[in-house]
């Protein structure tokens, strides 16, 4: 039986009861103890007293030795009936005379002297007296008794103290069973009330307070504790319904999240089907238009050869006309071409570590018939640490070609300096190029649309000096596409200095391996959409058209700055150089029109497509202006997430080039005439509007 | 008299520059395609192949290798004419085995460079 | 050793007396007798009360005289020798009758001897207002007016009281002496009782 297991009652009754026991036992012990010695100490001394009265009454019979008288004497001790013998014995040891209690069997009796006093032999008390006549001995009494009455006292005092442990235990069960309730009532009463709490889960339940001790209190908490749980019970539904309602809701977005993702997807496929479709065409484009050209010019170098040799001097100068304008001609469809390709964000990067020196020289080598042709001298400084460089070692020619074929054309009799060095922006080296003239130098007007393409300076310029006009607009595409920087200082009849700062180790998105397209499946689309956060401009003075574009389109994953007029649009869109720009076109302080003027004549805004939004119906004179693309309010939201991500598809992907590349690097023989290589440039900086699509 | 294998599939180009090579001094044979190409240079044994890589029925890359693992022809020099300049297209050319290359459309002073730079060092060899 | 010692001390004496045990004329060389007869005297002398006019002082002796032949010899002597009652020795005296009838008076114990008994009669008269205790060798003295007398019954030394005599002699005797005698009543000469 585990004692420590059993009931608060049974434990109470238990200590109660054993705690009475014990002290009653103790008590009762103690006094019994204290009784029977003491008693028994009272027979002895009894005995003794008795043993005088014996030894006086008899002294005198002794003394007389009267041993019948002495007998008699004895035998008075027949009335105490505890007394089992009595002896006299004379001073030498010899019963004088002697005394039995009725039947009692005879005991031994001793041979004295013994020590006079009491003792405790056996079951018996003696006593041993010397018997005096006036103080004289005459003899030695001797007296035994049975004890008999402690014995009595003793069994009676064991019944008793019994008797008294059962009664007293007896109450102390009674007391006990009712007073432990007192303990015990109210921890049942809670352990019931928590049985019911977690049975029934109901958490109004509460347990009543009986008195104001402990036990009280643990009550008091427990009912505490209780309403806590109840009211978290409660919020807990609320908060479980809350979260049911949001689920449910959330469930519906995703829905149509996935919808817009798919939608979304389809547009992409179809972009990109149109994307292979247009590289395929600008790759055939590309050779078909050439190859004519090619014929062209090749027989014309031919015949001029073979006229040359017949000495029809005439004929070679028409040949020779005939070759000029079929390599200007060429030279164009290049740099259409290449233009297009950049429009159409076809135009791929693509990279190789290359010695800068040895490109610069190589350069300047070529151009030298270019640069003595107008008796201009050029100079070159080449910084120490130069190195390599990483980048598109064609385009970085190109570039360089132009900028220097340029300054050489609209220079005469002068200097052109080249400056090339190599610094460090934070982490990244970058190399700077700084080719100058004393030419004739670019005016403001001229300067502000320098990098436009058919925008030479005026008609009578691109007359004077020939160029398709493209070069620079190329080349500054170039630039931007590696992610440098192009800038130009001018004052017409000063000269100008042409600037640009190209990232030593060139990165691009597309790596030279990813010519290939790649199709993507929906988690790609879905995290491309998330992962490249691309701005959207909005701007329109509608607050209300504003905010529902910005959430609209927040929604499909892009960051919106959103704009409430023209000139604060034109602000932020120099600063942010958003992925696409959507304009409302009736404002009140500067109409659309004249915003997407701006932003198309802005070199640094020109190729950010612009979406037309407005109720106006006017579509073609915004694509005329330039105008990616026109909505008429109400805006088909699908249809804007489409555009839209068109145009991030356009931006982020590359193409396999098709036009072919200049010869490999060591080619130390002049490359007029061959595709890559520059000799035109702007002439004529005209400002032209033409439509772009 | 140098002789000069000419592998193009275009008629104008294969016409203009057997004339000019002719002119300069050069016999030209002609070829219009890989395989045609491949049977020439054996049978023929010319001096310098210019091959142009897109070709019918045999593409000049396979031609290049056919002919540089074969030892009768493996001494020809081989340059490579190619509409394409890409990294990879240069690699390439000097991968199989060719000797040089040129873009197109041919600048004629420039191939004729290579064409006597290459004839040379045959030469001296 | 000492045991066994005492026990033949014991049994001679009783031999001593049971040889010894005659009514009458008992032998004076019979000493074991004479012994407890002495013993007894002494053992008297603890059990009987004098008047303070018995005793000067204090501790004035307790005289035991021996009237006639003296039947203990230096045995009484030599009982009562240092022992003391009350704080009171002992002297012993043996004493003529007639001529030494003052020294009989300043007795506290008279001892006649059985060769006095012609003069028993005498001696009472003379006694019998005396405090001494009196005390005959021979039965019949206490009946003729002394106090005590031995006896011998069955070989043992017994006494006889006479009660009214140690009335008469202001003497008290204590009841645990009275319960082991006999107790006598003075005959008259012709036989009727005193009263």
């Amino acid at each position: 039986m585990n004692l420590k297991n059993l009931s608060i009652k049974r434990k109470l009754m238990l200590i109660t009861m054993l705690t009475s026991g014990v002290a009653v036992v103790l008590s009762s012990a103690g006094f019994l103890i204290y009784d029977l010695t003491s008693f028994r100490h009272s027979l002895s001394q009894d005995l003794m007293t008795q043993a005088e009265i014996i030894g006086y009454n008899s002294a005198a019979a002794m003394a007389f030795k009267d041993e019948s008288a002495a007998t008699v004497t004895l035998s008075a001790l027949q009335a105490k009936e505890d007394i089992v013998s009595a002896v006299l014995y004379t001073h030498d040891g010899k019963i004088f005379a002697q005394y039995f209690h009725g039947n009692a069997p005879r005991p031994d009796l001793p041979a004295p002297p013994q020590e006079r006093g009491y003792r405790f032999k056996g079951s018996y008390l003696e006593v041993f007296r010397d018997v005096t006549l006036n103080g004289e001995p005459v003899g030695i009494l001797f007296l035994q008794s049975d004890m008999r009455q402690w014995n009595s006292r003793a069994k009676r005092y064991a019944t008793i103290f019994l008797s008294f442990v059962l009664i007293s235990g007896f109450f102390a069960l009674l007391v006990s069973s009712k007073l432990q309730k007192l303990i015990s009532g109210p921890i049942l009463h809670l352990e019931d009330t928590m049985r019911v709490v977690s049975a029934t889960k109901s958490y109004e339940v509460r347990a009543t307070k009986f008195y104001g001790d402990e036990i009280g209190r643990l009550i008091d908490g427990f009912n505490t504790m209780l309403s806590e749980i109840q009211h978290r019970d409660t919020a807990l539904h609320h908060a479980n319904d809350e979260l049911k309602t949001r689920t449910l809701e959330l469930e519906g977005e995703i829905v149509h999240r996935k919808q817009m993702q798919q939608e979304l997807l389809n547009a992409k496929h179809a972009a990109e089907d149109a994307n292979r479709a247009k590289s395929a065409f600008l790759a055939n484009m590309s050779h078909e238009l050439r190859t004519p050209l090619n014929a062209i010019i090749g027989y014309s170098e031919m015949l001029e050869e073979e006229t040359q040799e017949l000495g029809k001097v005439e004929n070679v100068k028409d040949l020779q006309k005939i070759q000029g304008a079929g390599k200007h001609l060429l030279s164009l469809i290049n740099d259409v071409l290449d233009l297009s390709k950049i429009e159409a964000g076809r135009m791929g990067v693509h990279l190789e570590t290359f010695d800068i020196a040895q490109m610069m020289e190589e350069m300047v080598t070529t151009l030298h018939p270019a640069i003595s042709k107008n008796s201009n001298t050029i100079r070159v400084h080449l910084a120490q640490d130069l190195g390599t460089m990483r980048a598109d070692i064609t385009k970085v020619r190109q570039i360089l070609y132009n900028l220097l074929s340029n300054a050489s054309k609209f220079t005469d009799h002068g200097t052109i300096s080249v400056d090339v060095d190599r610094s460090a922006e934070g982490d990244q080296d970058w190399i700077r190029f700084r080719i100058a003239d004393t030419g004739i130098g670019i005016t403001p007007k001229q300067k502000r649309n320098l990098f436009q393409e058919f925008t030479q300076a005026d008609v009578s310029i691109a007359r004077k000096y020939g160029g398709t006009g493209l070069g620079l607009a190329i080349s500054y595409r170039y630039v931007r596409l590696m992610k440098g920087r192009i800038s130009v200082e001018s004052e017409p009849g000063q000269g100008s200095v042409f600037t640009i700062h190209l990232p030593a180790k060139v990165t691009t998105e597309i790596t030279e391996a990813a010519q290939t397209e790649k199709t993507s499946d929906l988690a790609a689309a879905s995290a491309e959409m998330k992962a490249d956060m691309d701005t959207i401009l909005v701007i329109d003075d509608d607050s209300a058209v504003r905010d529902l574009m910005s959430r609209f389109l927040t929604r499909l994953g892009f960051h919106v700055v959103a704009a409430a007029s023209g000139e604060e649009g034109l602000r932020l869109a120099k600063r942010i150089n958003p992925l696409v720009v959507t304009l409302d076109v009736i404002m009140p302080d500067c109409d659309g029109w004249a915003v997407l003027n701006k932003l198309k004549a802005d070199p640094e805004l020109a190729d950010i497509p612009v979406i037309m939004v407005t109720v106006v119906d006017n579509e073609s004179m915004g694509f005329e202006l330039g105008a990616s693309h026109y909505l008429i309010k109400p805006v088909d939201r699908d249809r804007l997430a489409v555009l839209i991500e068109k145009h991030r598809v356009a931006r982020s992907s590359g193409l396999t080039d098709t036009k072919p590349f200049p010869a490999s690097r060591g080619d130390a023989s002049p490359k007029k005439g061959s595709r890559g290589w520059k000799e035109t440039s702007t002439k004529n900086n005209r400002k032209t509007t033409v439509p772009i699509t | 008299m140098p002789k000069i294998l000419l592998v193009e599939d275009n008629e104008m180009n294969r016409d203009m520059l057997s004339r000019r090579l002719q002119r300069k001094g050069y016999s030209v044979i002609t070829a219009h395609d890989g395989e045609q190409g491949h049977l020439l240079a054996h049978s023929e044994s010319p001096d310098i192949i210019l091959m142009d890589i897109s070709l019918p029925v045999m593409d000049g890359w396979e031609v290049t290798r056919l002919l540089k693992a074969n030892g009768a022809t493996r001494h020809i020099p081989i340059i490579a004419l190619t509409a394409h300049a890409l990294v990879t297209d240069r690699t390439k050319a000097f991968e199989v085995g060719c000797d040089d290359y040129d873009t197109k459309p041919i600048e004629f002073g420039r191939l004729s460079e290579k064409i006597d730079n290459l004839l040379l060092v045959r030469k001296t060899s | 050793m000492r045991k066994v010692g005492s026990l033949i001390a014991i049994t001679c004496l009783l031999f001593a007396t049971a040889l010894g045990s005659r009514a009458e004329g008992v032998d004076s060389s019979d000493s074991s007798e004479y012994l407890i007869k002495a013993g007894f005297i002494y053992n008297f002398a603890k059990l009987v009360e004098w008047p303070t006019s018995s005793f000067a002082q204090p501790d004035s002796p307790i005289v035991i005289g021996i009237l006639g032949e003296d039947p203990f010899g230096a045995t009484l002597d030599r009982i009562v020798a240092d022992k003391k009652i009350n704080g009171r020795g002992f002297a012993v005296k043996r004493l003529k009758w007639s001529k030494d009838f003052k020294d009989l008076k300043d007795c506290n114990i008279l001892f006649v001897s059985a060769s006095e008994k012609e003069h028993i009669d005498s001696v009472v008269d003379a006694m019998k207002w005396l405090p001494i205790l009196t005390i005959g060798d021979a039965p019949g003295f206490a009946r003729r007016g002394g106090i005590m007398n031995f006896t011998l019954e069955d070989n043992k030394v017994r006494f006889e009281v006479n009660v009214e005599a140690a009335k008469h002699a202001d003497l008290t005797i204590s009841s645990r002496l009275l319960t082991l005698a006999r107790i006598v009543q003075q005959v008259t000469a012709d036989g009727r009782k005193s009263e």
